[in-house]
């Protein structure tokens, strides 16, 4: 194989796996589950108080 | 420092038998102390020297030969403000963030106190090294073959404890602040190991030749260098942004989904930005014009990611007004926004035609890492000090608030009068007569930055004075004796 083909074959595979990864992000289903990830940082606070 | 060994009790040792002893969901807090304690060292150590090699630019008279000269205090500067004071905020920071937000202690005890006390004796060596002359004529990546050999081990043991630590993790979901610090370490490791392969001129010499030559070597070490703004002071900081500024905010993130993009985005992206540091050189043209362009395209995850911090305290904004703690993270963030608009359209070819090899890439830099990576540790520790040394907050907000200005002054007239100097710089380069000879002399462009060198200096001055300030607010807040502070409560009592 080429390197120029090789190239290309990368970087259309890289093009489609951030596209796919955006998607999959901002699909309106996954929404509420995404989101609620940002409360992760809060959950160690009742060991703190130990 | 004496208080700090009676607090950890004095070392490793007691840390290990408290592992044994205790369930799960207690944290190795002490040796995220040790780095604390160590950013701040090596903070002002870093900001001394550059203040000096600042001087030595206004004032060359300072150049003490052979080892206080210039040309070895810059490395010395570089490395003392990224990787010891960078680099200990980063892996303590990291340290903590990862057994935070997974609810674990730190995979290994042992392992933690390796990365420290190895990390600092990396530094010496290498510092060391500058100041005896001895370096590879890489910028940001001078240590010679054996204290490369020496980070790597422990870089390795730190890779290792990271991924442990997820690795035990008892949440499901592993947060994004803890990606983006993955992300740092493991990049760091490949650019490092590639940068620096070389082989020593004899086993007994701290020489060494490089495996790489010609202008592949040039594009490996910019294809490092940038990498290294990308994932040391980008990816490790950003990690840090998206966990402490949700916690003084006490707000999650604006947008998980956004984090989601802004990450992805920076490691497809950032890669190949390195090529613009060597724009009309002869690394060849389709290269320049690929780092260009990757260069122009991060521009949007980068503000991206600076929205998505800010947008998280939309809706209490109040809290901006009130705490200047989470003043220096948005301050931080309104940086790192200037620096990421600043970068592409530095690396636009006609405009790097004017700007390169000019103060105007010195004032970019220190945009970035004054206000960007300087702020959002100040940020962070001044979040860590009061929760890891049990206190109820700092010892004096008032103080805080000073070193904020302080420092924002400083950075003000640092990259201001860099602007002018270098455009200045640049035209007066350019600039030629209607015969075709250049107008100025070189010496007459050296005379023409005098001033602006001075003016330097005086923010250098600001920007450590401020540092000074917090030195003694964190000791004083070590100090007190369960310390409700002075004004720490009445500034809590406003907030609510």
């Amino acid at each position: 194989m080429s390197n120029g083909l090789m190239g290309a074959l990368l970087t259309l595979t890289f093009t489609v796996v951030f596209v796919g990864i955006a998607i999959w992000a901002y699909w309106p289903k996954n929404k509420s589950k995404i989101q609620s990830h940002g409360q992760i940082p809060f959950k160690d606070e009742a060991d703190d108080n130990e | 420092m004496t208080d700090i060994a009676v607090t950890s009790g004095g070392g490793s040792q007691p840390t290990q038998a408290t592992a044994a002893g205790l369930p799960k969901p207690r944290y190795n807090d002490t040796l995220i102390k040790y780095f604390t304690i160590a950013t701040l060292f090596w903070g002002i150590a870093g900001f001394l020297v550059g203040i000096l090699i600042a001087a030595q630019m206004a004032f060359p008279q300072l150049n003490l030969e052979p080892y206080l000269t210039f040309g070895r205090l810059r490395p010395l500067h570089t490395s003392a403000v990224i990787f010891a004071f960078g680099g200990n905020a980063l892996l303590g920071t990291s340290y903590h963030v990862v057994q935070r937000t997974c609810r674990t202690r730190l995979f290994s005890d042992k392992l933690g106190w390796f990365t420290f006390w190895g990390y600092q004796v990396f530094i010496l060596i290498a510092g060391l090294g500058y100041v005896f002359g001895v370096t590879q004529g890489l910028e940001y990546a001078e240590p010679e073959w054996y204290a490369d050999l020496w980070l790597t081990i422990v870089w390795v043991a730190y890779l290792i404890n990271y991924l442990g630590t997820l690795w035990n993790r008892q949440e499901k979901h592993i947060y994004v602040a803890n990606w983006f610090y993955l992300a740092f370490i493991v990049t760091i490791a490949i650019l490092h190991i590639v940068n620096n392969m070389a082989l020593p001129v004899s086993l007994t010499s701290v020489h060494s030749y490089s495996t790489w030559a010609g202008v592949q070597s040039a594009m490996i070490q910019w294809w490092y260098g940038h990498n290294a703004v990308a994932f040391f002071l980008t990816a490790g900081f950003l990690g840090m942004m998206y966990y402490f500024v949700p916690k003084q905010a006490n707000r999650p993130i604006y947008s998980y989904r956004l984090s989601i993009i802004h990450f992805w985005s920076l490691i497809f992206i950032y890669m190949w930005a390195g090529p613009h540091h060597l724009i009309y050189t002869s690394l060849p043209d389709w290269a320049q014009t690929l780092g260009m362009t990757f260069s122009i395209m991060l521009w949007m995850p980068s503000w991206g990611g600076m929205i998505n911090g800010m947008m998280s305290l939309s809706g209490a904004w109040h809290k901006l007004r009130d705490d200047p703690v989470l003043q220096f993270m948005i301050i931080a963030l309104a940086f790192y926004g200037i620096a990421t608009f600043e970068g592409p359209l530095l690396s636009i070819k006609a405009v790097n035609s004017l700007s390169h090899y000019t103060e105007w890439t010195v004032g970019h830099v220190h945009a970035g890492v004054l206000g960007w990576n300087g702020f959002i540790t100040f940020g962070a520790l001044y979040y860590l000090v009061p929760n890891l040394w049990k206190k109820k907050g700092m010892y004096s907000t008032k103080l805080i608030s000073v070193h904020l200005w302080v420092a924002t002054l400083g950075i003000v007239l640092y990259i201001t009068s860099m602007w002018v100097a270098g455009i200045m710089q640049g035209l007066m380069w350019r600039a030629y007569n209607e015969m075709g000879f250049l107008t100025y002399s070189f010496v007459e462009t050296v005379e023409a930055m005098k001033p602006y060198y001075i003016i330097r200096i005086l923010g250098g001055v600001l920007y450590l004075t401020g540092a000074l300030v917090m030195v003694y607010n964190v000791w004083k807040t070590i100090k007190s004796p369960q310390s409700e502070s002075v004004d720490a409560n009445a500034a809590k009592s406003e907030v609510a």
